[in-house]
């Protein structure tokens, strides 16, 4: 553990020191293969699942990234190879300039301190033989000189009562709580170390839908009180929209869209964004009739044999000869600040003929 | 968050926080089961430790004259006062001393011996499990190897090389016995070390040591003491039996494995003797078998609270006696009280009509009433949305409809369901099955565990021809692969081959569908179709299944907590919450203007993707639970609108317009609120 890095915890509300332009984190062709089978003598493996293929992007101090697609399209990875729970493939990722995959392990321990996470099930995140006070005060036990001993009880209360929860919680155990009060001791339990950086990993997607908003609200405020910066991992592209500032779309384990909130849902460019977006159903029973629908054909490709080219051919309804043999680069094409990876990326879609025999509807309303 | 969103939920397992001698003392008088065993362990720990001060004889002070002495036999030893209460040894030693050293002597193995044991085979496994690996390949290589050889053999062998005496007994069952708990070990240290809460240790750095003491080892306390407790009784077992070859504790030391050896020999002229050691052995053993149960319960928080609360076999409730799925109900309700919601005039024949459904589960630590009233009507063509949380009955709602809940635990109370005008709660079970194979089919939200993994799916929608129909095997094939094309399953023909585990979750839905269409049902129950799915894959297949209903003009029933999904594709919605249906009506009415605070605040708390929404306004609190749901109003611990009313009389279904009813006393001012 480094020394310098155990000062003394600063008050729960004080703001973090002004942002540079630098970004806080700075991801590089991030590669993360899982190899499949046994790894026999030379040559005998059999090929691995491209979880992660080569992504990049950066995160700023106070905002929040969203990061969206389908399942396995390698968005908890992204989050277990930047927390160390894996070691990447390749690739590299800057934490205040310090890369994070060649950190020493004592490095990494210190470094802990300022990334922190939040699981998805409540109910399996929380040590059930450890009491709510011993789960938020953990932190502190492993990086000594953090918060003194006869102080951790006052500052467990005081973060338990920062998520909601009334002090006297300290003393009960995991299974005595709802899935929402669970995910707020895990916030706590996150907060503990005064992060710059908090990892959501579909935070709210087990709570019940009436309980999602308060978590919802939960984080956002924390957001601004404490500066904190987010990567917002979600399959549910209506919570993505509301909490975040930027939002990257995966497919098969790269990026094929990325840019600010506004851009990404009202301008979208990439044609599986916009399938994507068409296909959220809307509470909005008036405006059905008039919505139209991209329903992709076919399924997911997969991702230990990716498409050749645009992985995304197999199901595009712009697809043309070039999609399969030239990978599109991650480009902003028009300007707009946010970069898309389509050989015929645009921001509108046009019905063609083509299109007309390959999907059910062909239109997609821009800014409804 | 408010102080009503913890009191809801929080008595289910209300903890017991202050272990005292009292509470403790209490629950053990409540549970004579364990009562007994405990005092017998006591009993037998304060005798062999104090052996030396409580035995009545020398255990070693031989008497030849009392060579074989029975029971009870009032003696005038030269060297004790004492009588011989269970008689004496063939070399005139008194019986019940030798016991209670024995006592001291074979504890003390099993002791030292599930120490030794445990210790070693519980690193390994724990260092096994967390690291794997070739550690682990090694570790279970040594495992495999020593569980082939009989353990007796192996003693055996090591007691032939070291010869006989305490600690090499204890060696010897330390060397045979580890496997034992690493195996167990490893296993759960294998899976505990995938569990979130490892994982966030990890990420607030905690070492692999503290990982591993710290956060996996205490979880594996309960079934490491249950493995503990046996281990004991097996190894005092075990002395025993290696006494009898001779190679246990040497004499004169008295162990009741030695003893019980002894004892064979005159088994004929003096009972006695291997009686009492025999006893001794079978009652500590029987004892260290009922604790172990106990222990596995006490040792662990979220469950030590039903011992000490002792609800297990109390429970009792005289509710759930009545199993009446009878029709006694002419109790409609009064004037201006609708029950039959979205739908229409009552006198209008439905396709499907549930009226005033009730379903209580019988627990063994309580009742849960998870459908209390659910009432609703569908006809041809139309899509009802049944919308509520997870746990508010959507589901046993739509099982008991299909006569498909398991009965125990689950008990239809009350209501009726009629189909094309017939009561299915009244009709016999053979018929009923045949309906609700064929008129009304229902989907799930887990297609795998619904469908029969030993089967090709081809024959499994084929199956449901030859059943209902008896056509036969090839035409009924026939008919499966042209169904598996109308839901679009590529290549329907070859993939009629595969099994249910090699289609991914969007097709295997479609299968479901396939064979829950197959014989043209009038309704379709479609319990969370697309909640496992992708956004892509939910479009894929809500769009086939409102094809489907157009070529068929059957009802559909779509389950769901979505409320975008419900928005996309109901005529009718019906919000449930607690069991009960709060609100129905037109889809779009509904969203439009609410009467119910709790459809308002749901429609208000959730973001959409089409907007960017400043503020979220969540409800406060949480769903209740089932078992203690709210007085009156079951809504009012979390409603904005709550009045003192709520508390006490709960809100019958007020008709509030034409096809529109509300469960809320206040439902005119949730209209016209803001
Ligand atoms: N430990 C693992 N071993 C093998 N494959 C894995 C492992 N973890 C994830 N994967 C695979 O990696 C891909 C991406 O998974 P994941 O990152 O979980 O995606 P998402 O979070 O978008 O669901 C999937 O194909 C998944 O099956
Ligand atoms: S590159 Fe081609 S296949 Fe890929 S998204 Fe663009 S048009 Fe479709
Ligand atoms: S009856 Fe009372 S508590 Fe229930 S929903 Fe209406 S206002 Fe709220
Ligand atoms: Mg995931």
């Amino acid at each position: 553990m480094l020394a310098d890095s155990n000062e003394p915890l600063k008050p729960l509300t004080a703001k973090r020191e002004e942002s540079s332009t630098e970004p806080l984190l700075k991801v590089e062709d991030l590669v993360k293969y899982y190899p499949l089978g046994r790894q026999g003598f030379f040559g005998a493996q059999r090929g691995a699942i491209k979880a992660v293929d080569g992504v990049s992007f950066e995160l700023c101090r106070g905002e929040t990234l969203g990061l969206v697609g389908e399942t396995g399209c390698g968005k908890s990875t992204i989050a277990r190879t930047l927390m160390r729970l894996e070691e990447p493939t390749s690739g590299a990722a800057y934490f205040k300039g310090r890369d994070l995959f060649a950190l020493s392990k004592a490095a990494i321990q210190a470094l802990r301190r300022e990334m922190q996470m939040i699981f998805q099930d409540p109910f399996a995140s929380l040590n059930p033989r450890m009491k709510v006070g011993q789960i938020i005060a953990e932190p502190w036990v492993v990086h000594s000189g953090i918060v003194p001993k006869e102080e951790q009880s006052q500052q467990v209360s005081e973060l338990l009562e920062r998520v909601g929860l009334p002090a006297s919680d300290a003393y009960r155990f995991p299974h005595e709580f709802s899935g929402g009060q669970r995910q707020r001791i895990g916030i706590a339990r996150a907060l503990a170390l005064q992060p710059d950086v908090i990892i959501c990993d579909e935070p709210v997607s087990a709570l019940d839908v009436s309980v999602q908003a308060q978590v919802i609200n939960l984080l956002a405020e924390l957001q601004t009180d404490l500066g904190l910066a987010y990567i917002f991992i979600a399959h549910d592209l209506s919570v993505v929209r509301h909490i975040s500032d930027r939002v990257a779309v995966m497919h098969l384990g790269r990026i094929v869209e990325i840019g600010n909130e506004h851009e990404i849902y009202t301008r979208p460019t990439h044609p599986y964004t916009q399938a994507l977006l068409s296909a959220v159903p809307l509470p909005d029973p008036e405006g059905r009739k008039g919505r139209n629908r991209i329903v992709l054909e076919g399924e997911m490709p997969s991702p230990i044999y990716p498409p050749s080219g645009c992985s995304f051919r197999t199901r595009c309804w712009k697809a043309e000869s070039i999609c399969s043999e030239d990978r599109p680069q991650l480009a902003d094409r028009f300007n707009h600040g946010h970069p898309s990876a389509c050989h015929f990326a645009e921001p509108h879609i046009l019905a063609t003929e083509k299109m007309a025999g390959s999907i059910s509807a062909q239109t997609i309303a821009l800014d409804r | 968050m408010t102080a009503s969103d913890r009191a809801g939920l929080r008595d289910l397992e209300e903890p017991v926080r202050l272990i005292t001698a009292r509470s403790v003392l209490g629950a053990l008088l409540r549970d004579r089961l364990m009562l007994f065993p405990l005092l017998f362990l006591v009993v037998l720990a304060v005798t062999a430790i104090g052996a030396d001060f409580l035995a009545p004889h020398d255990p070693f002070d031989q008497n030849l004259r009392l060579r074989n002495l029975p029971p009870m036999t009032a003696s005038a030893s030269e060297t004790s006062k004492f009588p011989y209460v269970l008689g004496a040894d063939p070399l005139g030693r008194d019986l019940l001393s030798r016991l209670m050293h024995g006592a001291r002597v074979s504890l003390a193995v099993g002791l030292s011996s599930v120490i030794a044991s445990g210790t070693i085979g519980i690193l390994l496994g724990l260092v096994a499990g967390y690291y794997r690996g070739w550690l682990d390949d090694i570790v279970m290589r040594g495992v495999d190897a020593l569980m082939g050889i009989p353990g007796l053999l192996l003693a055996l062998f090591i007691l032939y090389l070291v010869g006989a005496g305490f600690w090499n007994l204890v060696l010897v069952f330390a060397l045979t016995r580890w496997m034992i708990y690493t195996r167990v070990t490893r296993g759960m240290t294998l899976s505990f070390r995938e569990q979130p809460f490892v994982e966030g240790a990890q990420t607030i750095g905690c070492s692999d040591s503290r990982i591993i003491f710290r956060h996996i080892l205490p979880n594996l306390v309960p079934p490491i003491l249950v493995l503990v407790t046996l281990e004991i009784a097996i190894v005092i077992l075990a002395e025993a039996g290696l006494s009898f070859l001779g190679l246990g504790i040497q004499p004169p030391a008295p162990s009741w494995g030695r003893m019980v050896a002894t004892g064979r020999d005159y088994i004929t002229n003096a009972w006695w003797l291997i009686t009492f050691p025999g006893l001794a052995i079978l009652l500590t053993a029987l004892t260290l078998n009922l604790m172990a149960t106990w222990l596995r319960t006490v040792s662990d928080p979220t469950q030590r609270w039903r011992w000490f609360t002792g609800r297990s076999e109390q429970f009792h409730d005289p509710e759930t006696e009545i199993v009446v799925p009878r029709r006694e109900q002419s109790s409609r309700g009064s004037m201006d009280i609708s029950t039959s919601p979205p739908g229409t005039a009552a006198d209008v024949h439905h396709l499907l009509e549930v009226i005033d459904l009730r379903v209580k589960f019988r627990t063994p630590y309580g009742v849960l009433n998870a459908v209390n009233g659910v009432s609703y009507t569908l006809n041809r063509g139309e899509t009802l949305a049944i919308l509520g949380e997870s746990g508010s009955g959507k589901t046993v709602s739509a099982e008991a409809v299909m006569g498909i809940l398991d009965s125990p635990p689950a008990f239809v109370t009350g209501g009726s369901v009629l189909f094309d005008g017939v009561d299915l709660l009244l009709v016999s079970q053979s018929r009923r099955r045949r309906l609700c194979g064929e008129k009304i089919a229902m989907i799930f939200q887990d297609p795998l565990s619904a469908l029969n993994p030993a089967y090709t799916v081809g024959s499994q929608i084929a199956g449901m021809f030859q059943e209902h129909r008896g056509t036969s095997k090839r035409e009924a094939i026939a008919k499966a692969i042209e169904l598996m094309e109308r839901v679009r399953i590529p290549s329907a023909r070859e993939r009629a081959q595969d099994y249910p585990h090699q289609f991914s979750g969007g097709m295997r839905q479609r299968v479901m569908i396939a064979s829950a269409i197959a014989l043209d049902p009038d309704v379709l129950i479609a319990d969370e179709p697309t909640t496992a799915l992708d956004v892509t894959v939910q479009a894929q297949i809500m769009e086939l299944l409102a094809e489907l209903q157009v070529e068929t003009g059957m009802g559909l029933i779509l389950i769901t907590h979505d409320l975008g999904v419900v928005a996309d594709v109901a005529d009718y919605v019906a919000v449930m919450y607690a069991g009960k249906i709060v609100e129905s009506g037109p889809i779009a009415e509904i969203y439009k203007r609410p009467a119910h605070p709790y459809t308002k605040g749901l429609l208000a708390s959730i973001p959409r993707a089409d907007q960017k929404m400043e503020y979220l306004q969540p409800i406060s609190g949480a769903p209740p639970n089932l078992q203690s749901i709210p007085s009156g109003c079951p809504f009012h611990p979390r409603c904005a609108f709550v009045v003192d009313r709520c508390f006490v009389e709960p809100p019958p279904l007020y008709k509030v317009r034409q096809e529109r009813s509300s469960s809320c006393h206040r439902f005119e001012d949730v209209m016209h609120a803001s």
